[in-house]
């Protein structure tokens, strides 16, 4: 699990760990150790604090109304409970139901319509490249807020409000972000490939489909994970267009309104949020690799 | 930034093939179809239209009414909310950047110089960010609640002060920020990548000369990922003007028991109204669409500016570099 994320040679370890033969390279080997451990125990220190909050989470999860309410931070005794009540408290299934739909169509749409756009991007020279180019980093960065209004007029006017069409119908017609991640791993898709196929007599869609698609397969998993994950952790827009109709209420939108029902129940609120967290804690364990690289990718410059 | 958007050619790209050029442009146009389409009807267009409905009345029911500058005028006269949530929007802004940047950055050089185990640190690191946005707002409404949290537990157990965190107007800023800043994951993930790039036999060839630890990480590895500073500054500033979730669940979940989630915005006493939340209740609350429209076309300009100013930026430290 771990080892996929390790980088493959270590050569900035091999390279101070060798032994020298002067004296001052063997100081400088011995302070490097001691620098190991200084830096282990920074970063353990930092760990904890950092963690910390997940600990309580979890802790706090498992206790009972009365041990919630006391500050007391080990469950005695564990009261598993609390994950069946919020089933019972707020109608989990339905959001649960509801956020992976909306989730899971938003990510195979924007899969969908976002490689050609992303292909040609990376394979084609035509005019207004660099012009879409930017627009599409444009879209990217550019706040949500900016274009909120009028899409909300839009979507009220043809009665969408309340539905969630407003959140997985822009998705068909690519969406920036995975645009910009897939365009980002294809241009670095050896060229040569699809060049011997172009020779071969192949057209555009038939190398899209049978040559590119089987050697790019990682990259589409890794936008396809953060599309999911953007869909699955939205608040806004669900807020927005969802605000009006329970019916459609996600995971977020339950879960922040969890406290206004029901007061300073603490336990469920964050046997709630647990429930929330954890599909996506596992789909992370399984995907390491491509969500590091699709993250190192969306930062490192070419 | 301007590495991203400078290279608009992939290494190999190649003209496609001879033949029929009709037939390869209806090809190219094909696969670009469906981003054309989408950045016309909800890009290009929802710019164009704000900019129109900035300049009306509509509430959505009745049509829109011209109406000039009366919603700029209402934004610096009349609205007594808009002038706090700005000043609490850009002063998080300047706070929280630096703050998160600098965090991310230097557990990132921590990493990279350690032999083993890097990849645990790194995915343990990385755990907080994976709550979705609303998780962990409750999450931390929960840690820092003054009367049951554990955080004051055991800042009682140690006979420290317990302050009262997110219900203290003097402290829910510090307390967001450190919300956000729990969820920095990401740049971490960035600049590692980042930093494992800088060339071994340059700080090698500058510790022979005698430079310190400081002195290569600030004349060699600062220089060296630059650009990705720089990218990671423009997200981040821009991801701040348009925080709302955190400050909207804080609020409303430890605001109190109201009916209308809307009415906690900005609780404790607006310390935590921002910029999009004011946007939020006046739109979609209200139902004052044109002063929505109005506010928005000020997030647009604000992060146009940004943009500009820091791609000027890297343009001049990237050029000043080469020469």
């Amino acid at each position: 699990m771990t080892s996929m994320l390790e980088r493959p040679v270590d050569l900035d370890g091999m390279r101070r760990g060798a032994t020298g033969d002067s004296p001052a390279k063997r100081r400088l080997s011995r302070r490097s150790i001691l620098g190991g451990i200084a830096r282990h125990s920074l970063l353990i220190a930092l760990l904890i604090v950092f963690l910390a909050p997940l600990f309580f989470i979890v802790t706090t999860a498992l206790m009972t109304d009365q041990q919630a309410l006391t500050s007391n931070l080990i469950p005695d005794p564990i009261n598993w409970a609390n994950f069946a009540e919020v089933f019972d408290r707020i109608p989990l299934v339905r959001y649960v139901a509801n956020t992976v739909l909306i989730a899971v169509a938003t990510t195979v749409f924007a899969i969908v319509s976002s490689v050609p756009v992303a292909y040609a991007l990376a394979t084609f020279k035509f005019k207004g490249r660099r012009a879409l180019w930017i627009a599409i980093i444009a879209a990217m960065m550019l706040p949500p807020q900016v274009t909120i209004v009028p899409l909300y007029v839009m979507w009220a006017q043809v009665g969408a409000v309340g539905t969630p069409l407003p959140l997985i119908v822009p998705a068909l017609f690519g969406d920036a972000f995975t645009i910009f991640l897939l365009r980002q791993f294809f241009v670095s898709v050896p060229r040569s490939y699809i060049d011997a196929a172009r020779i071969d007599g192949a057209g555009e869609f038939r190398i899209l489909w049978s040559v590119f698609m089987p050697m790019v397969r990682p990259a589409i998993v890794a936008a396809g994970l953060f599309a999911f994950f953007f869909a699955w952790n939205d608040f806004f827009n669900p807020l927005l267009y969802l605000g009006s109709n329970q019916e459609w209420y996600t995971l977020s939108i339950g879960l922040s309104q969890f406290r206004s029902v029901y007061a300073v129940q603490w336990n469920l609120a964050m046997a709630a949020t647990l429930l929330f967290v954890l599909p996506v804690v596992v789909l992370f364990f399984f995907a390491q690799k491509q969500f590091v690289q699709g993250i190192a990718l969306t930062g490192v410059k070419e | 930034m301007t590495a991203v958007a400078s290279r608009t050619a992939g290494p190999g790209a190649t003209r496609v093939r001879r033949g029929n050029p009709w037939r390869t442009r209806l090809t190219i146009l094909a696969f670009l179809s469906p981003g054309i389409i989408g950045l016309a009807v909800f890009f290009v267009y929802p710019l164009a239209a704000n900019l129109y409905y900035s300049f009306t009345r509509y509430d959505l029911v009745n049509p829109a009414q011209w109406a000039g500058f009366a919603n700029y005028q209402f934004m610096f006269d009349g609205d007594r909310q808009i002038g706090t949530a700005l000043r609490n929007t850009l002063v998080f802004c300047v706070v929280s950047v630096p703050v998160s940047l600098a965090f991310a950055l230097g557990v990132a050089s921590v990493l990279a110089r350690i032999r083993s185990g890097a990849g645990i640190y790194r995915t343990l690191f990385y755990l907080p960010t994976l709550l979705p946005p609303v998780a962990a707002a409750m999450a931390f409404s929960f840690v820092l609640n003054p009367g049951t949290g554990p955080v004051n537990a055991i800042l009682k157990f140690l006979g420290l002060p317990q302050p009262l965190w997110f219900h203290d107007p003097n402290l829910s800023q510090i307390s967001l920020l450190m919300l956000t800043t729990w969820g920095v994951g990401n740049t971490i993930v960035i600049f590692l990548a980042a930093v494992n790039e800088v060339p071994q036999e340059q700080l090698e060839a500058a510790q022979i000369d005698g430079a310190g630890p400081l002195r290569r990480f600030w004349s060699i590895t600062i220089p060296t990922i630059s650009p990705v500073l720089l990218f990671a500054t423009i997200t981040g500033v821009i991801a701040s003007l348009q925080l709302f979730s955190q400050p909207y669940v804080v609020s409303t979940v430890i605001g109190g028991g109201s009916g209308s989630a809307a009415d906690n915005l900005g609780y404790p006493q607006n310390t935590l109204l921002f910029f999009t939340q004011v946007l939020y209740q006046q739109g979609f609350r209200y139902f004052n669409m044109g002063y929505a429209a109005a506010l928005s076309m000020v997030l647009f300009a604000a992060t146009l500016v940004v943009t500009v100013i820091m791609i000027a930026a890297t343009r001049r430290g990237i050029h000043s570099e080469e020469s």
